[in-house]
């Protein structure tokens, strides 16, 4: 199982802490588009403009690094794998 | 010794006087004298730390009055440092506090910094461009402890030499180009346990090396995530 982690403001909105998604190897854009239909609600704008790219204030994890050190979107994912999904507090 | 005993008494009876002691001979940057910055500063003063160095550029504004516990409305246009200082002076006097009115982005802001010694850096900004400057100034013997707040929620982590870097961990980031609403109590609750992160760092026990603690009051949940240095 992939285990998908919901923070901060995403986390209150889609009132969804965690999802658990059986999937082989998939990438980080198809896994999320699994689980907007796994919870019926889109959030994939929340993330990402209109030509794909994150939304800066936006960050997504694979097991505690930033996919933008990986291949982005691209990032492969299996099985045992943690996505973690937040805006940080950017404040002072 | 006297002084010291009573002051602190309620500290050294749960935390023992070598741990004391050990805050009696340490220092501690504090980058940021806006919400995070505040709390931390007095708490670290509240425990017995030796010495603070403040940094801040900017004047306390009344926007500020929300969160930013050392200032009042008294003190409104006046410079955060010398504010917090006079504040910070007045609570017992042990500890020693130097206050400097300069920006992180500043030319000279890394030779200013040479000329002082420090233990460890509390990460109190409020954007990312500051905050990957500021761990520049990370020695092999030093740490950071950084802390982000916004709404209801924020996150703590500490930064070493051998540790992820916050550069790597915000990658992408921007500084927020509006307003950011952030709670009084979100403010309190982050920089209670940045202040207690620093303390544990200080006596050798840091718990938040890779791993960044995520806390969120709307559902009372603190949440740790591991976080993978980069190779």
């Amino acid at each position: 199982m992939i285990t998908v982690d919901f923070y901060t403001t995403l986390r209150v909105e889609l009132k969804t802490r965690q999802l658990k998604m059986s999937s082989n190897e998939i990438d980080v854009l198809q896994l999320l588009e699994k689980c907007e239909e796994k919870i019926s609600k889109k959030f994939l704008h929340k993330l990402f403009d209109r030509d794909g790219k994150l939304i800066p204030g936006t960050m997504i994890l694979v097991n505690g690094k930033n996919i933008l050190h990986l291949k982005s979107t691209k990032t492969l994912v299996h099985a045992n794998d943690i996505v973690s999904l937040f805006p940080p507090g950017g404040g002072g | 010794m006297k002084i010291f005993d009573d002051i602190f008494s309620r500290n050294v009876a749960f935390w023992k006087e070598k741990k004391q002691s050990i805050l009696s001979e340490s220092s501690i940057l504090v980058a940021g004298m806006g919400g995070l910055g505040c709390v931390v500063a007095e708490i670290l003063v509240r425990a017995g730390i030796g010495k603070l160095i403040i940094i801040d550029k900017k004047k306390i504004d009344k926007p500020d009055l929300n969160r930013q516990i050392l200032y009042t409305i008294d003190n409104l246009n006046q410079y955060k440092v010398e504010a917090a200082c006079r504040k910070l002076s007045s609570i017992h006097g042990l500890t020693t506090i130097i206050p400097l009115n300069i920006s992180i982005q500043a030319k000279n802001f890394y030779k200013i910094l040479t000329q002082y010694q420090f233990d460890g850096i509390a990460d109190c900004l409020d954007n990312y461009e500051s905050r990957f400057a500021l761990e520049k100034l990370l020695l092999s013997d030093t740490f950071l402890v950084h802390g982000g707040v916004q709404e209801d929620y924020g996150q703590i982590t500490t930064i070493t030499r051998e540790s992820i870097r916050l550069n790597d961990i915000y990658r992408g980031m921007e500084n927020a180009k509006n307003f950011i609403s952030i709670s009084p109590q979100i403010v309190f609750c982050i920089g209670s346990l940045m202040a207690d992160e620093i303390l544990k760092n200080l006596w050798g026990e840091p718990a938040l090396i890779n791993q960044l603690l995520v806390v969120e009051l709307s559902d009372f949940s603190f949440s740790k995530i591991k976080l993978s240095p980069l190779l």
